[in-house]
């Protein structure tokens, strides 16, 4: 974890887990990795290295391919700093075992943190072998490891012209202790970070031979179907097992209850009907003669109408709480919370001018492109689950505490997967084929359909926020106010004030958390957690007091963050490459939004006609500090604005008597080439550590567009998404 | 019931129900697992596959449908397991795929746009591509295409 990070006092993965009560602080282990161990297998340098007689290099990575690039990323940073040429390295999961636990002393991805949090850490392992090849060289010529030069795969000594390959050389390095204090390069001694080298899983991928979880065969294995309570916290009341059972190749009609566990708080497992096959069709069409049938739960269905109408009245009021309310006060990095409060209460008891909005975003769904999918299967009391998962750890630990089994018998293997943004940092549908398999005493597979995908998903949860300025005599902003009503908040801590980048003469924002009653369901990570909803709640309100004060919106924020030079850079970047100061035909708009804690800076360039809206171009600027693959940070850049902008212009999960109205892609639309706009990623680089590069893109996308469309027509969205606002979006 | 479908040149006898769709014979009975489910309704593409030359979405088409049909998969679009497609290589030199789970009915999708129409506009790509990516690879599939019509 980065110092960083650490200082912010919460985790990625207490970010990832979800905390209904906002505040607790994560004790995290800062020391880092084990040493890395000597070789305990032939081959090995220490345990992250395989190097093949022939100079072939296995690099074990402990972050997941979700599409990502940072199995590739890692490599390319150990594999500088090993010095092997990028043709010789592939890549390889690494077990899920204490020497590859990484940041947060766990074994996950996300946060976009692989790279990030380890930086230093997966460096100092590749540095350690680097330092043990040498050495062992030294050792078999009898000359001093300072004459002996490490590059390419090859150990050289300068002064005798001798070399010997890492090849050759890894048996007898392998019995050396690692160094202590490994000598890392330079920058300037880099030959692949930096470069837009090919990422090592792009050629399965092009010719079908990537293994998905969906992929996984075993011996004997059966395909289930599963239907979940679709009227969250109801129960199963009526089934037809007879005409199941008479479907062809049906074996089997399975029920599993509803559970929930301590390590996701936000996460209800709704009463499930499994069928079981021999093939998945099979499954499949059992389940829809099994037509199962629901009953509501008592305390009520889930209502959009009465989620929101709550959170727009925890919102109105003032941070009153009532019971089972967590309130939360939040101030920008460096303030104190009593002299904020005094300096917002006074500015509004003496500017009688107010500027108010409110600001809603509704529930969205992953939707990852491989539905939620896995394999498990049981020998005696021991599990093995294969699954595309984001938290490996934390599967292992559901496992046991569900299955009351040790974790050293829960054996997962990581398998790429099919989309994550977030979604595969769940147990679910693991734990589905770990029950399932267990009553069948065979291997089973289960997977989603796409309307279980979608309804029985974690969400991104619903926010309203009401933002209010002060407005002095002079038409200056005196002071703001937020306040935030959330059924479930992702990190509410310095990870959020320090997005709090305006410099207002003062500034307070308080949460009200009211949890999941009366009806159970299940809230998650969404690719870049907090920034969707909060950057879109707070650019919006800042463009707002830029029009309502008379300033250009972009010279407004470059004004208020003067002191920030770093973002300041981003502002003017995007502000020469978008032409902002060129005027645009009518009917044309141009939108900024900006994120000091994410480095990024986005402008979104849109048309509307009559009521349709297209996205034109959108300009990005982003400081991502060193890269590591400049393109493979386009590809993120360019993926997180339409991840982003999927949710911007169509994303919305719905409840109609208690049922999802969203159902698959057609009444659940997200963003497709036709859509997508001219997108220009423009990377700043500075020598600072890298950042993770698959979040912090993707939560400018929305405001900026709102704001273009403001520019555009005059009229202000403040409710995602925008085809929810009256107004289409052009096909 | 036993259906004969040929896939990639070589003839398969399946025993799967008629209603079966062609997806779950391809996966299941012929271990072709590259062409991949994401919907169940034709709405993302992750399907795709050739039946006698033209892409069709296989989780809607049933294998009583495409009985003597020629059937392509991802699999067998270069024709042979040492060869890459033109599109293939396209795609690896543009660094297209993301988590790559849609990239397989992309690619045949593409292959049978470039068929039809081997200098493609941007309007013919935009029309010809339906499919869904959630990694946004789009920008990238577009260059793709123009770059292995090029070649």
């Amino acid at each position: 974890m980065t110092e960083a990070a650490a200082r912010q006092g919460i985790s990625r993965r207490q970010v990832l887990k979800g905390a209904g009560n906002v505040g607790l602080v994560l004790a995290f282990d800062l020391t880092g990795y084990a040493l890395a161990r000597g070789g305990q297998e032939p081959g090995t340098v220490n345990a992250w290295f395989r190097i093949a007689p022939s100079g072939e290099v296995t690099i074990y990575v402990n972050s997941t391919d979700l599409g990502q690039g940072s199995q590739s990323g890692m490599a390319q940073v150990m594999a500088d700093e090993l010095g092997v040429a990028w043709e010789k390295v592939s890549v390889a999961q690494a077990p899920i075992d204490k020497t590859f636990f990484g940041h947060d002393d766990s074994y996950y991805t996300g946060g976009s943190g692989a790279i990030e949090d380890q930086w230093n850490n997966i460096r100092r392992v590749a540095a350690q072998a680097r330092m043990m090849l040498v050495e062992a060289a030294a050792k078999r010529w009898s000359v001093s490891a300072v004459g002996c030069v490490a590059r390419d795969g090859t150990v050289h000594h300068t002064a005798t012209g001798r070399s010997a390959t890492y090849g050759e050389l890894t048996p007898r390095a392998s019995k050396l202790s690692p160094p202590r204090d490994p000598v890392l390069k330079t920058p300037d001694q880099w030959v692949l970070i930096g470069r837009s080298v090919p990422r090592t899983d792009v050629p399965l991928k092009v010719n079908g031979r990537a293994k998905y979880a969906i992929d996984v065969q075993q011996p004997g294995m059966l395909n289930a179907a599963v239907a979940q309570c679709p009227i969250h916290g109801g129960r199963l009341i009526e089934w037809n097992e007879s005409a199941a059972m008479a479907t062809a190749g049906v074996v089997k009609v399975v029920r599993l209850p509803t559970w929930t566990t301590s390590y996701f708080p936000n996460m209800c497992m709704q009463e499930t009907v499994g069928v079981v096959a021999q093939h998945y069709w099979q499954a499949a069409k059992g389940l829809a003669a099994l037509a199962p049938k629901w009953a509501p739960p008592k305390e009520g269905v889930l209502s959009t109408q009465r989620i929101f109408d709550t959170l727009r009245q925890d919102a109105a009021g003032d941070g009153n709480t009532g019971d089972g309310v967590t309130a939360l006060t939040v101030v920008r990095e460096g303030d104190l919370e009593v002299v904020q409060r005094k300096l917002v209460d006074a500015a509004f008891a003496s500017h009688s001018r107010v500027i108010e909005a409110m600001y809603e975003v509704p529930l969205v769904a992953h939707a990852t492109m491989e539905p939620m999918t896995a394999v498990a299967r049981w020998l005696g009391a021991r599990l093995e689950i294969w699954t595309g998962t984001q938290a490996q750890l934390t599967l292992k630990q559901v496992a046991a505490q569900q299955f009351r089994i040790r974790e050293s018998d829960v054996t997962v293997n990581t398998t790429l997967a099919g989309g994550g943004f977030g979604r595969r940092y769940y147990p679910d549908s693991a734990m589905q084929a770990a029950q399932i398999a267990q009553v069948m005493q065979a291997p089973v597979k289960v997977i989603w359909s796409r309307s279980e995908d979608i309804q029985h998903d974690l969400w991104r949860p619903p926010a309203v926020a009401r933002f209010r300025a002060a407005i002095s005599d002079k038409g200056e902003v005196a002071a703001v106010k937020m306040q935030q009503a959330r059924i479930c908040l992702f990190s509410a801590d310095n990870r959020y004030s320090k997005g709090m980048h305006y410099a207002w003469p003062s500034f307070l924002a308080q949460f009200t958390i009211r949890p999941l009653r009366p009806v159970p369901h299940s809230y998650g990570a969404w690719r870049a957690v907090e920034d969707t909803p909060q950057f879109f709640f707070l650019e919006s309100f800042v463009d707002e007091l830029a029009h309502a004060t008379g300033v250009d919106p972009l010279q407004y924020r470059k004004r208020l963050m003067s002191k920030d030079l770093r973002t300041v850079r981003l502002l003017e970047a995007v502000e020469r490459l978008s032409d902002w100061s060129r005027p645009l035909a009518p009917g044309h708009g141009r939108g900024v939004a900006v994120s000091s804690r994410r480095n990024v800076a986005q402008v979104a360039e849109v048309s509307v006609a009559g009521n349709t809206v297209t996205v034109e171009r959108v300009v990005c600027a982003f400081d991502c500090g060193t890269a590591i693959n400049p393109d493979s940070i386009v590809a993120q850049g360019e993926g997180s604005i339409l991840f982003g902008l999927s949710a911007a212009l169509f994303g919305q999960v719905t409840f109609k008597d208690g049922r999802v109205e969203q159902a698959n892609f057609d009444t659940f639309p997200v963003v497709q080439l036709k859509h997508c706009p001219k997108i220009e990623i423009h990377t700043v680089n500075t020598p600072a550590a890298p950042s993770g590069v698959g979040e912090p893109m993707t939560g400018m996308i929305a405001p900026a567009v709102t704001n273009a469309i403001f520019a555009a027509t005059g009229r202000r969205i403040r409710a995602l998404p925008v085809a929810a606002s009256g107004m289409t979006v052009a096909a | 019931m036993n259906f004969t479908i040929k896939v990639n040149g070589r003839s398969w006898t399946v025993e799967a129900e008629e209603d079966t769709p062609l997806l779950w014979v391809l996966r299941e009975h012929c271990g072709l697992t590259g062409t991949k489910f994401g919907c169940g309704m034709g709405l993302c593409g992750a399907c795709t596959v050739h039946v006698s030359g033209d892409p069709a979405r296989s989780c809607v088409t049933p294998v009583s449908a495409v009985k003597g049909a020629d059937i392509t998969t991802i699999e067998g679009l270069s024709g042979s397991a040492d060869q890459l497609h033109p599109l293939q290589k396209a795609w690896i030199a543009e660094q297209v795929p993301q988590c790559g789970y849609c990239q397989s009915g992309m690619i045949m999708t593409a292959a049978a746009l470039l068929r039809q129409k081997p200098h493609p506009t941007d309007g013919d790509i935009t029309q010809a591509i339906t499919n869904v990516c959630r990694c946004g690879t789009y920008p990238r599939i577009r260059r793709a295409i123009h770059r292995a019509a090029a070649e």
